[in-house]
């Protein structure tokens, strides 16, 4: 569009690259920094060079505890969402065009409703006098009332409900771009519907399920809304935890090392999983 | 003793009939093809066979048994498709040797046998790539070398070459009949394109909206096309109006003045008479054929193509390059040709 | 041979269910008649609904959200539009690095972004402030503009361009009535999404918001924190039934899998 190709797309994404260098780059660069700062209750954050914080998270093993929770929740939900956002996917794509608009509308929907009120409804239900512990009262499948709230599982069943759409939404554009004459060949050469699936359809999908399972796990091991409402402030994760030394305990420093943990085993677990993905499908599917 | 009979046919989506009452005997070895225009029903027909769609009504009797009767992934025949349909994810080798494990031939067997038919489409040392990298030719050559391993009891090609540029088909098309005739087996190929149905089939079935227009020899469909449709999708034809008169004992069509006796089954009246472009010749008798005026010529190497304007309207005619004067653009020609070039129809019988 | 069997539709039904239960949930109770949280088992009522109108702080905060949403939305696009055409048309040295810091927000957890700009505004004095709250939605919200924009850039035709060109067009002219209508779709669905996104982010927002400048979603968030009664699912439940409307908009105009499977891709 413009005359000159060497001005052009600089002028042109001039700036937004402004915009983030100042709003991204400069704010973690900052954050990084005052991991390294000084803290104390009464002198409050000072400028100097200490690797404590660090130092602190790595050993203590009460951090421990909480990033260890935070990544069996996180699994949890990854494993959870395959086993049921995988089947959820395929049964969609199977389906008509009408009816894939309408459960399209219904699975992929609450995506854009608040998470606040999606987490809402699970602290509605849990609770020994909420409707699933009645419900199973009643069934006689329990004695006593059960109480998910403030609990691992309650966590985990919250957090798959927020995340499942996305493992679907990976998982069915997999299948879009399936040839469907694939499916029929397969079949005209002797396979069963089950072989067909796990020969030919399963296969083929992998690279879909892999980078879906990358956005749960990433998204389930940064939540911050849900574990804070289900868990409590007993049952803290990697977020709340940093959300609590920057808001409650007003240690900064230490909230700022936490952050920078949290983020760089989040790139380091996103970017290698892509690479491994890229790595072993590049010759199959360019 | 038929090998394959498709006996009345039928597929209906709601009230719309895609293939109605369809009639087919197929011999061993023999080598059909399902000819016609997109949305004649030749690929629906195709694939109730294959079993991908469920028949309204009727049998598909294959030696005895009815093949309606038998999942579509134990009837034991050979599919090759429009998109090739490789399974993008393992290698040719493996992609060719799936139809054999799911029959649980032994390995040393498959693998001797895949080997074979690689070999007889051509892709002896490329077994161990995969399908994405490989032209389109080759993705070709694997789809049916897929579908031959199995040893088939049909062999049924959905549009296998449309998808391959013009010179590669007359290759590949070349290829196949010699595959086809080397391995024997029955085979159905469903095409939208009359040369590739000509050149490849011992019959060709042409079908128009979900009916069977005609089944013949190419050379017959051809010469002797069941209707105006057929002629029409058999090759470039001229259409026009005349009329059927009965004089004394015999029948003689009138086209604008020029008069031809026919046989006496003509039915008389205002008819549509077809005459193909080669059989037209330029004459010099004024006593002879119909007034014509040159619009435009075109050399087309081995022949040359006329649009010639006739009271009739537009005419083509083809005349064989043999190196003879031909009339030049602007230039008044006479027309005509023989008895025995014509399709007579009566009116409004297509 | 190509549809769901018994057992598959059994499943579909579990699943549906699972995803529908804590929505429906919400919406029952906030019809309740009575003081406490129950399902309203003898009779539907209003009155939490009502209810909200003597908490002018969630209507502010309401109000807020939807201006925040806005305005970085739009800021955002703006942004996004000459750098979608700058990435999809040109090959220039760090054209995938600048697109990897693009989209890098989708990447980095919203807490640690919220940890970030706390430190940042406090650092230059933006602390509590509108305006860095639109500063920090148009970060996390560019990436979801940015790809739907650069999806449509990728679909066009350049010859189109080049067309327009050869008939005497300057390059404005070229942009405003070729180029953007043919990216409009990309545009508006960028727009929205990104509206959407802003509008509904809690975890980085609760780090930055002050309790004068807040948006629904951190107020609905830090009340239920102390406590969940009615009035929370009855806002919770308006929010959901506004969502769902415009649900239903998005999908009669743009076809809300295509907005998300769109997006899907990365």
């Amino acid at each position: 569009m413009t005359t000159n190709p060497k001005l052009a797309p600089l002028l042109l994404s001039g700036p937004a690259l402004l915009v983030f260098i100042g709003l991204v780059l400069a704010p973690l660069v900052m954050t990084a920094l005052l991991s390294f700062y000084d803290w104390g209750q009464y002198k409050g954050i000072v400028a100097e060079f200490t690797i404590k914080n660090w130092h602190e998270v790595i050993t203590d093993e009460y951090y421990y505890e909480i990033f260890g929770r935070t990544l069996r929740i996180a699994l949890f939900v990854t494993a959870i969402s395959v086993v049921i956002g995988v089947p959820e996917a395929y049964i969609l794509n199977r389906m008509s065009p009408q009816w894939r608009g309408v459960f399209l509308l219904v699975v992929i929907g609450p995506l854009l409703i608040s998470v606040v009120a999606r987490t809402l409804g699970w602290a509605l239900l849990f609770g020994s006098t909420g409707l699933i512990s009645q419900a199973l009262l009643t069934l006689g499948a329990v004695r006593e009332p059960i109480d998910l709230m403030f609990t691992e599982s309650g966590v985990v069943i919250a957090l798959t409900h927020v995340l499942v759409p996305f493992m679907v939404l990976a998982v069915m554009a997999a299948l879009q771009r399936l040839n469907p004459d694939v499916e029929n060949a397969a079949m005209s050469l002797g396979a069963s519907g089950f072989t067909v699936w796990r020969r030919v359809i399963l296969p083929q999908i992998v690279p879909g399920i892999l980078s879906g399972s990358v956005i749960v796990f990433a998204l389930a091991a940064s939540a911050f809304a849900t574990p804070a409402i289900i868990g409590g402030r007993r049952l803290k994760v990697a977020a709340t935890l940093a959300y609590d030394e920057f808001l409650n305990t007003l240690n900064w420093p230490l909230g700022a090392a936490i952050a920078m943990i949290l983020l760089g085993a989040l790139v380091a677990i996103i970017v290698g999983s892509n690479r491994l993905i890229e790595r072993r499908y590049a010759q199959v599917f360019e | 003793m038929s090998y394959l009979a498709l006996e009345r046919l039928t597929k209906a989506y709601g009230g719309v009939l895609a293939v109605e009452a369809l009639d087919l005997t197929v011999a061993r070895g023999e080598f059909i093809s399902l000819l016609g225009p997109s949305g004649c029903g030749k690929t629906t027909t195709l694939q109730m066979i294959a079993g991908f769609v469920e028949p309204t009504s009727g049998r598909a009797m294959l030696e005895g048994t009815d093949l309606f009767g038998v999942r579509p992934n134990k009837r034991g025949l050979g599919v090759v498709f429009q998109s090739y349909a490789l399974f993008p994810h393992v290698t040719v080798a493996e992609n060719v040797a799936f139809g054999l494990e799911m029959r649980g031939v032994p390995r040393a067997e498959r693998e001797q046998r895949v080997k074979q038919t690689l070999d007889l489409v051509g892709l002896s040392g490329l077994a161990d790539r995969y399908p994405r990298r490989m032209s389109g030719g080759q993705q070709q050559r694997v789809a049916l070398a897929r579908a031959l391993v199995i040893q088939p009891a049909i062999l049924l090609l959905d549009e296998p070459l449309s998808n391959l540029d013009a010179k590669l088909r007359e290759e590949m098309q070349t290829e196949l009949r010699t595959i086809q005739r080397s391995v024997g087996t029955t085979t159905i190929l469903v095409t939208h394109d009359q040369g590739e149905a000509m050149a490849l089939s011992d019959r060709i079935v042409i079908m128009n909206k979900g009916r069977v227009e005609q089944i013949a020899r190419p050379d017959e469909a051809y010469a002797r096309p069941a209707s105006a449709f057929v002629a029409n999708f058999l090759g470039k034809t001229n259409v026009v109006s005349a009329k059927v008169v009965s004089e004394g004992s015999r029948h003689i069509v009138d086209i604008a003045g020029f008069r031809l006796p026919v046989p006496d089954r003509s039915p008389t009246g205002p008819v549509t008479v077809t005459v193909r472009p080669e059989r037209i010749t330029f004459v010099d008798d004024p006593a002879l054929g119909i007034r014509g005026c040159v619009h435009s010529r075109v050399f087309q190497g081995t022949h040359w193509l006329f649009h010639i304007e006739t009271e009739l309207g537009a005419l083509i005619v083809l005349r064989q390059n043999d190196g003879a004067a031909v009339p030049l653009e602007g230039e008044n020609v006479r027309l005509a040709w023989g008895e025995n070039d014509l399709l007579i129809e009566a009116l409004g019988a297509s | 041979m190509r549809h769901n069997g018994a057992l598959a539709l059994a499943f579909h039904a579990t699943f549906v269910t699972f995803i529908l239960a804590p929505i429906v949930v919400v919406c029952a109770v906030a019809f309740t008649p009575e003081g406490y949280l129950s399902l309203p088992t003898k009779g539907f009522s209003l009155r939490w609904f009502k209810a909200i109108l003597n908490y002018p702080e969630f209507l502010r905060a309401f109000r807020d959200s939807l201006w925040l949403a806005a305005l970085s939305s739009t800021i955002a696009i703006g942004l996004a539009v000459p750098a979608a055409l700058a990435i999809a048309r040109y090959r220039f040295p760090g054209r995938e690095a600048m697109t990897a810091l693009f989209l890098s927000p989708l990447m980095i957890p919203h807490v640690v972004l919220g940890i970030a700009f706390l430190r940042f505004f406090s650092q230059i004095g933006l602390s509590g402030s509108f305006l860095g709250l639109i500063l920090s939605h148009i970060i996390v919200v560019l990436p979801f503009a940015l790809r739907l924009v650069l999806a449509a850039s990728y679909g066009i035709d350049q010859r189109i361009e080049h067309a327009a060109i050869s008939l005497g067009a300057n390059s404005f002219v070229t942009f405003r009535r070729v180029t953007l209508p043919l990216i409009m779709p990309g545009v508006v669905s960028g727009w929205v999404l990104a509206f959407i996104n802003s509008f509904d982010e809690v975890t980085m927002t609760v780090f930055i918001a002050s309790p004068s400048t807040t948006t629904l979603p951190v107020r609905l968030f830090l009340y239920i924190q102390d406590n969940i009664d009615p009035l929370v699912t009855s806002i919770s439940a308006s929010l959901i039934l506004m969502t769902a409307v415009l649900m239903i908009v998005l999908d009669r105009l743009f076809g809300l899998d295509r907005l998300f499977l769109g997006s899907a891709k990365s």
